[in-house]
């Protein structure tokens, strides 16, 4: 299983700092994906993306919007993001003030922009190109310029109500963290049933919500069980977890160290080797320590 | 007394053309590499460009761009020259540009500009003929925000109104000769006066330090005909028609490129830049014309930072 990080706006005076200050550390401790989204008092999440590009080298990059903007401009500001991080980007989709109709009309729209095909789109909200009459020299089908980086630039579809949205249109679909267990249970049955084989080539994400206390200590057994609960029951296979607890960026960046050396180790195999995890506990906090000197 | 006059470079495309092949990712990471490096010769501005569905992949959107540099960069402020304003969602544009300035500790520069291009319009559902109307509208939002500084492109009358009227800046286009130059600063000022406000002028200005031999000079021409010509020619309509079908209008158009462009040896350059400042340029971006030649922008970036700009404080001091 991959884990993820919700990136937090934690310096107010230098919000830039903090948040890379959080993916660097999540990336050098081998999360998969840093995730991105727009809740005030922070910006538009593609442009975050973009301005991390520079502070991070291999970490992944979700940038979690609202379906309700124009696609062109969502599609320009993804293109120019993912090739600005070296094809790290992921788009993220999740249902805005537009509803899961807007939504829908502009992960369509997105797909087209993404194939690097000319193409036209007609639909309820936005045309594109619209040949108005108004205008006298126009195209009758465009192409987003330049492509992505990325062949496939990863659109992800975030919350319950964009799950047969998702399935549709063979897209990941993301369990937000509304979506417990039995919904994301009962979705992925769903998909499997729909899409069949082809089910298999689409990513489990979820978000998830770790509470720490205010230094960031955490309990990492019960994180482990949970995360291999969800991975037994519907596969989850991304966990972005948003730390819920830390104090300030030391202590979330401690967070990060616990998980990195107490969770993700647990959920790399199927079953941990008898007397793996019991030696850990005797000998790791040792070790950690010596490193950490070192 | 002469205002000091702010350098920046522009104007990064990251284009991959068809003289200049290059990877669209290469070519943000070498942006983020310039930027560091304009950053370390001292001055003040980096500037990047917007346009849509052209075959170069010529940057699309600006303030992603724009973040990516400030994301890179310390001190160095970095320009949209320009942003197409009214193809944006003015309340959209509002979210990224507050969230930019703050990013950045403000050191984002909002050039802003009505564009040209029909098929850029009608490719985001938009009537070319409302851009007057939502680049007003956007303004006003925006004018009233906390936000980065506006320069507003152009140089017909309403532009400068726009500009004048709300005391924002002006950033007059790259190919006015000095008369033309004179009379809008004249009529921005007139304008801001009246509305009791003060303006600041800003220009774009095609450049290019030489050695001083008519070989260098060709060879500058030679690279502003070839910047020019291309797009001029595909979309432009020029009488009526697209611009490579009326090749004398074309020739015309790159001509006065040419004879507008700041290419001599930098003390002159630092002349005709001290003039500018003279009649009151506050900031001045020099349009490298680099797109793709990398050792020869990095000459020229160098060249401003070590013979133009000093030479320039010493005149206005």
């Amino acid at each position: 299983m991959r884990l993820g990080l919700v990136l937090e706006l934690v310096d107010g005076e230098r919000p830039l700092r903090g948040l890379v200050a959080q993916a660097r550390h999540a990336e050098q401790l081998g999360f998969a994906i840093g995730w991105l989204e727009e809740v005030d008092p922070a910006g538009p999440p593609l442009i975050t993306a973009a301005a991390l590009a520079d502070g991070t080298a291999t970490i992944k990059l979700a940038a979690c919007v609202a379906g309700e903007d124009h696609p062109l401009e969502l599609a320009a500001a993804a293109t120019v993001a993912d090739n600005a991080t070296g094809g790290r980007l992921t788009l993220a989709l999740r249902a805005g003030s537009a509803g899961v109709e807007g939504a829908e009309e502009v992960a369509d729209l997105l797909l087209a922009a993404f194939a690097s095909r000319p193409f036209r789109h007609r639909g309820e909200r936005w045309q594109a190109p619209a040949n108005l009459p108004a205008n006298e020299i126009v195209e009758e089908r465009i192409l987003l310029t330049p492509p992505t980086a990325q062949l496939e630039l990863p659109l992800w579809l975030v919350g319950e109500s964009l799950a047969a949205v998702a399935r549709e249109r063979g897209l990941a679909w993301v369990a937000s963290e509304q979506d417990a267990r039995d919904r994301a249970t009962a979705e992925w049955t769903t998909t499997e049933d729909e899409l069949g084989v082809a089910a298999a080539r689409l990513r489990r994400p979820a978000l998830r919500t770790v509470v720490t206390g205010p230094d960031g200590t955490l309990d990492a057994d019960a994180l482990v069980a949970g995360l291999r609960q969800e991975q037994g029951e519907w596969g989850m296979d991304v966990a972005i977890l948003r730390l819920e607890g830390p104090d300030d960026l030391d202590a979330r960046l401690r967070a990060l160290d616990q998980i990195a050396s107490w969770v993700l180790p647990r959920i790399q195999l199927d079953r941990m080797p008898a007397g793996l995890e019991d030696h850990w506990r005797e000998r790791l906090p040792d070790q950690i320590e010596a490193a950490r000197r070192s | 007394m002469t205002a000091q006059l702010q350098i920046g470079l522009g104007l990064w495309t990251m284009r991959a053309t068809a003289a200049y092949p290059g990877s669209p990712p290469q070519l943000y990471a070498d942006l983020r590499e310039d930027a560091r490096r304009v950053e370390r010769l001292g001055l003040h501005s980096l500037w990047v460009a917007e346009h849509h569905f052209w075959y170069d992949g010529w940057c699309p959107s600006p303030l992603t761009a724009a973040g990516s540099v400030l994301g890179a960069t310390e001190r160095l402020h970095v320009g949209t020259g320009i942003h197409l304003l009214p193809m944006a969602d003015r309340d959209r544009a509002a979210r990224q540009l507050r969230w930019l300035h703050r990013l950045s500790g403000g050191r984002l520069e909002h050039g802003v500009g009505l564009g040209y291009r029909e098929a850029e319009y009608d490719g985001f559902g938009l009537s070319r003929k409302v851009r007057g109307k939502r680049m007003d509208a956007a303004l006003d939002l925006l004018a009233e925000a906390d936000g980065p500084r506006i320069w507003v492109g152009g140089m017909a009358g309403k532009a400068l109104e726009r500009a004048g009227r709300r005391g924002l800046g002006v950033m007059l286009p790259a190919t006015l000769d000095r008369d033309q130059i004179v009379q809008a600063i004249e009529h921005v000022r007139n304008e801001a006066a009246d509305a009791g406000k003060s303006v600041r002028i800003g220009m774009m200005k095609y450049t290019w330090p030489t050695d001083g031999s008519d070989a260098g000079r060709r060879r500058a021409s030679e690279a502003l005909d070839a910047w020019t010509r291309e797009y001029t020619g595909s979309w432009f309509e020029l009488r009526g028609r697209p611009g490579f079908e009326s090749p004398d209008l074309l020739q015309k158009q790159v001509d006065r490129a040419v004879r507008t462009a700041l290419i001599g040896p930098p003390e002159q350059i630092a002349a005709q830049l001290a003039d500018y400042a003279e009649l009151g340029v506050e900031m001045v971006v020099a349009h490298l014309l680099g797109d793709g030649r990398r050792r020869d922008r990095h000459a020229a970036m160098e060249t401003i930072a070590a013979d133009v700009a000093p030479a320039l404080t010493a005149v206005g001091a």
